[in-house]
């Protein structure tokens, strides 16, 4: 079954500050905002076409600056894409490094809570599924604490013990898991693995051994194109390393 | 429909921006009570030391004041936390996809809120210690086109801030002016030709002068059709700029981002 189809994406940039700026009061006011490139604009990613389907661990691939966080970023909608579409069956928790704090007086709860609400989950329904949260992430009672006193490690733990309370349609995670205790590491991966048996996980990462050892597809991006999609691991991995 | 969809998202963000404001302070949300009585105190004590020479005036002054000050804010206030209000809440769109007009939608429901609790809060100063009797339903009916002139403003301004900083921060020095050259201090009959051409052509004299003369005499000094022509060229700039910021919102986002 198919989740997620990014179809026929293109995502532009600007490399100067100042233009890009320009570009967004040009594109305001443009009736339709132009997809050619501009002056100091250059293609950031081209002609992405894929599907997420029921049963994938995607593990995405690519030098630094490839284009990965970008098509992540187009996939969760905090991009839009400037050709193509994405078109998506299931709701979508993201899990970032450094960015899960909501604001540094707001409890882990209160981020717990937000984080559900933007999903379109009801707070009664998000009151229900706390346990799950304080168990699964071993935070215990400092869910109630002020995320500004949460460690980066207690932070992931904290949005991993979300993602299991609320159970999206898909999890992606750009590097999330690498700042987390070895234990809690191998806690996260076992959920991903059946999670991933009836849903879908998309894995960004660095780590070879951690791509090995859990995806079942790999995806390989450079200079922000496709270069490799299918399942042979081992196969995308030895591409990856010779780029 | 997308709004009943993000009813509880809504809530929650109008809780986020409460608790935000008045995290640090101890008395915490009673500064929505308190600052409106503090406000309230300082204009009477000004107008009764004489400090304040409105000009020619039909109607008391306190109350024209207070009224005048009521809707004023409720301008300012949108231009100042609606105009930031993208990069203000860039952390939250990183958190996924985010209903954008949802989010300034409850930055605005905040500002109403402060508005109708100033707004009780002067109307009962008024009512009892100036015996002013006040007609709130035609008050409240001619505050609409002001309300949405308002949060026009302010969803264009956030757009314009995020790629250009200093048009939202001239702005608000503009805004000081535009304060004295918008009957609220001051009464609109004045000597000079140029502030009273100025005031003539302004709009807010219309959109803050109308409710303000209906609720404290029941009858407006300054023209009702130009109040309605004013009013109609509000409801057309109002879908406008919901439209391109539905639109653009996302393209704009992402400079702050990238």
């Amino acid at each position: 079954m198919e989740l997620v189809r990014i179809e026929d994406v293109n995502k532009k940039f600007c490399k100067k500050f100042h233009w890009s700026l320009w570009y967004g009061f040009v594109d305001l006011f443009a009736f339709r905002p132009t997809k050619k490139l501009r002056k100091h604009e250059k293609w950031a990613l081209t002609d992405i076409n894929f599907a997420i389907h029921q049963g994938d661990f995607i593990g995405i691939l690519g030098k630094n600056g490839s284009g990965k966080t970008t098509l992540v970023r187009i996939i969760i909608g905090t991009y839009h894409a400037t050709v193509g579409r994405i078109i998506s069956a299931v709701t979508i928790i993201p899990l970032f490094v450094g960015t899960q704090a909501l604001n540094r007086f707001y409890s882990g709860i209160d981020n717990y809570f937000f984080t559900g609400a933007i999903i379109g989950i009801g707070r009664k329904e998000l009151q229900k599924r706390i346990p799950v949260l304080k168990e699964f992430s071993g935070l215990g009672e400092d869910v109630y604490s002020p995320m500004g006193t949460y460690s980066s490690g207690m932070r992931i733990k904290l949005r991993f013990g979300a993602v299991k309370a609320i159970d999206p349609g898909l999890i992606i995670i750009d590097e999330a898991l690498s700042v987390s205790d070895e234990q809690f590491q191998k806690k996260c991966f076992e959920y991903l693995k059946e999670f991933s048996s009836s849903k879908a996980v998309v894995f960004i990462s660095h780590d070879l051994s951690l791509i090995r050892k859990n995806c079942n597809r790999i995806i390989v991006i450079d200079k922000g194109s496709i270069q490799y999609d299918a399942k042979d691991v081992e196969a995308g991995i030895e591409l990856y390393q010779n780029l | 429909m997308k709004f009943i969809k993000n009813k509880y998202l809504f809530f929650e963000l109008i809780k986020i921006e409460f608790t935000q404001i008045y995290k640090r302070s101890f008395i915490g949300v009673a500064w929505i009570l308190f600052l409106p009585l503090i406000q309230s105190i300082i204009w009477i004590f000004l107008q009764k030391s004489g400090l304040l020479n409105p000009g020619q005036l039909d109607i008391n002054y306190t109350a024209y004041i207070l009224i005048g000050t009521l809707l004023w804010q409720l301008y300012a206030q949108s231009y100042d936390l609606l105009g930031n209000s993208i990069s203000s809440s860039i952390r939250l769109h990183t958190q996924g996809f985010l209903p954008v007009l949802t989010v300034i939608t409850a930055k605005f429901v905040l500002i109403l809120v402060r508005f109708f609790i100033s707004g009780f809060i002067n109307m009962m100063i008024i009512a009892i210690f100036l015996d002013v009797s006040l007609n709130i339903g035609t008050f409240l009916i001619s505050t609409i086109p002001l309300a949405m002139l308002c949060f026009s403003i302010g969803i264009f301004i956030s757009m314009i801030e995020v790629v250009s900083e200093d048009v939202y921060i001239l702005g608000k020095e503009f805004n000081k002016v535009l304060l004295f050259l918008t009957p609220i201090i001051y009464s609109p009959k004045f000597d000079s030709a140029i502030v009273h051409t100025i005031i003539k052509f302004n709009p807010l004299t219309y959109l803050i002068g109308v409710p303000r003369d209906l609720l404290l005499t029941g009858t407006s000094s300054v023209s009702l059709s130009t109040f309605s022509s004013i009013t109609g060229i509000v409801i057309i700039l109002f879908v406008i700029n919901l439209f391109v910021y539905n639109k653009r919102v996302r393209i704009l986002i992402e400079k702050l981002i990238e």
